[in-house]
């Protein structure tokens, strides 16, 4: 009897004792699997510019020291940050489309004298050229901007998703690591290939055909517009809703897996090991949490890299938007039916651009977001 | 020069022209170009100021020099419809449709840069 006294007394000496090394532990376990995981490097994977812009609204890397600590306030001013140096161009081709529709307005105001004339049509279509140059130029470089981000992310996803892989295996979710690893990969190929490879260059046809447009004012675009927001549209829709039904699906299988195998790893722990088998299990338990917040720090990051990797095109995009209609807008009050048919076709080829990435910052939010969940059922 | 001294201008042209016609025709029409003449110039020089602030509004935001091609296809369209009208008061309506075609392709001479570069940005887009 005595004899058992001790023993207990000594165990739970023992396990007093233990419980705040292993929390300890926990912490360092924790340090150790961010470095060895690679989450550490993860800011490496993204484009430079993004990578700046997370440091200064305070993100600087996954770590849960910093994750922890979002601050909301300096996010925003970050964004309004972007969206100040976003609003330069737009608001530049704006301020050059509207002195085209003055002058418009000019030979307009004209009109028993003057608007009638050949000469006045020739006048005319010189100011929708105008308008057209002077809107398709900076275009040309947001078309390219949105390719270049939208491979970026693609960059990024190539390192992020071995890290969040690791991490997963890491917290005995192996086959949810596997899964959504492979999972993630193809969305974000597919996405890219199909948006740069097909989406993207329609727009760009579209465009360009628009801006030629401008030259033969009788021209009426409206039609073939509808049309290829229409085909966008589809494929875009087709594309979101083959994805995320995929990454749920796969996200639920594996997760049921990796449910059972934990479950069964804990029993086998807590039958097998003599005595403190139990205390083990929670031991392990304890360990998953750690690794589990890894996971959702490392997780919540990729998702805000992908939100600020896109930020600044869809802001520009947005203003753009807004530039045009309102120049559009403009062109109406003016009569100027040629400038403001031109304008509205570039506007929703922007429209069109501007789905495009919103769809990308969805498929990779709802891929991370799937598996996030997915895993918290083991 | 405010729009009223331009009536005054014009209804003193119309009396001369009407006056004169019945007693020498043919210094009526060169009375009626002269009278146009000025008053086309007065209404230019009356757009210059807004001509101008739309040139500072350009250079301060650092528009394109097309805006500059732009507004000279609208002076040529300016010219053009002054001379027509002119040949249209002399009865010499053909004249005035040949003048007019001379000025479509003056401003189509002189938007071509535009053109050029409107097809350029255009098979860049295509491009990529």
């Amino acid at each position: 009897m005595m004899k058992k006294v001790i023993i207990t007394t000594i165990l739970a000496a023992i396990i007093m004792l233990a419980a705040p090394i292993a929390e300890a532990s926990v912490y360092d376990g924790y340090d150790e699997l961010y470095e060895e995981s690679g989450a550490a490097e993860l800011t490496d994977f993204l484009p430079e510019e993004t990578a700046e812009k997370l440091a200064d609204a305070g993100i600087g890397s996954a770590s849960e020291e910093y994750m922890a600590n979002i601050d909301v306030s300096a996010i925003l001013d970050s964004v309004m940050e972007i969206t100040a140096e976003e609003s330069r161009q737009p608001l530049k081709v704006g301020v050059t489309v509207i002195a085209a529709i003055l002058l418009t307005a000019l030979v307009g105001g004209l009109k028993d004298s003057l608007a009638d004339t050949r000469a006045a049509q020739a006048a005319y279509v010189a100011v929708a050229v105008f308008a057209a140059v002077s809107a398709l130029t900076p275009l040309l470089s947001y078309f390219d901007d949105v390719i270049k981000t939208i491979e970026g992310a693609n960059t990024f996803e190539r390192g992020f998703i071995p890290v969040f892989a690791a991490v997963l295996a890491a917290s005995g979710q192996t086959v949810t690591a596997s899964g959504s690893a492979a999972a993630i990969l193809t969305v974000s190929e597919i996405s890219s290939a199909v948006l740069c490879g097909t989406v993207v260059p329609f727009v760009r046809i579209i465009t360009a055909v628009s801006g030629v447009s401008a030259a033969a004012p009788d021209m009426s675009l409206d039609t073939v517009v509808a049309f290829a927001e229409k085909c966008v549209r589809w494929i875009l829709g087709i594309l979101a809703t083959v994805v995320v039904a995929s990454l749920t699906i796969s996200g639920m299988v594996t997760a049921a897996t990796d449910t059972v195998a934990g479950k069964a790893v804990r029993f086998v722990v807590s039958g097998t090991v003599p005595i403190i088998g139990g205390a083990v299990g929670e031991a392990l338990a304890s360990v998953k949490s750690c690794v589990a917040l890894l996971k959702t720090s490392v997780g919540a990051f990729g998702i805000i890299a992908c939100g600020y990797i896109f930020l600044p095109v869809i802001i520009r995009g947005v203003l753009w938007r807004l530039t045009l209609e309102m120049c559009s807008c403009v062109a109406e009050l003016f009569s100027a039916g040629a400038v403001a048919k031109l304008l509205k076709a570039l506007s929703s080829a922007v429209g069109m651009l501007i789905s495009v990435c919103i769809l990308m910052v969805i498929m990779l939010t709802v891929s991370a977001a799937a598996i996030l969940t997915a895993g918290k059922a083991g | 020069m405010n729009a009223l001294t331009l009536a005054g201008m014009a209804v003193v042209l119309c009396m001369l022209a009407v006056t004169v016609r019945q007693v020498r025709p043919e210094f009526s029409v060169g009375l009626l170009i002269l009278g146009g003449c000025a008053i086309a110039g007065v209404c230019i020089a009356s757009l210059e100021p807004t001509v101008r602030a739309l040139n500072d509004l350009s250079s301060q935001y650092a528009v394109s020099e097309g805006f500059g091609l732009v507004l000279k296809a609208l002076g040529i369209c300016f010219v053009t419809q002054m001379a027509a009208d002119t040949c249209r008061d002399a009865a010499c309506a053909s004249l005035a449709s040949k003048i007019e075609t001379a000025g479509r392709i003056a401003v189509l001479a002189v938007i071509f840069p535009l053109f050029a570069s409107l097809l350029e940005t255009a098979i860049g887009i295509m491009n990529g």
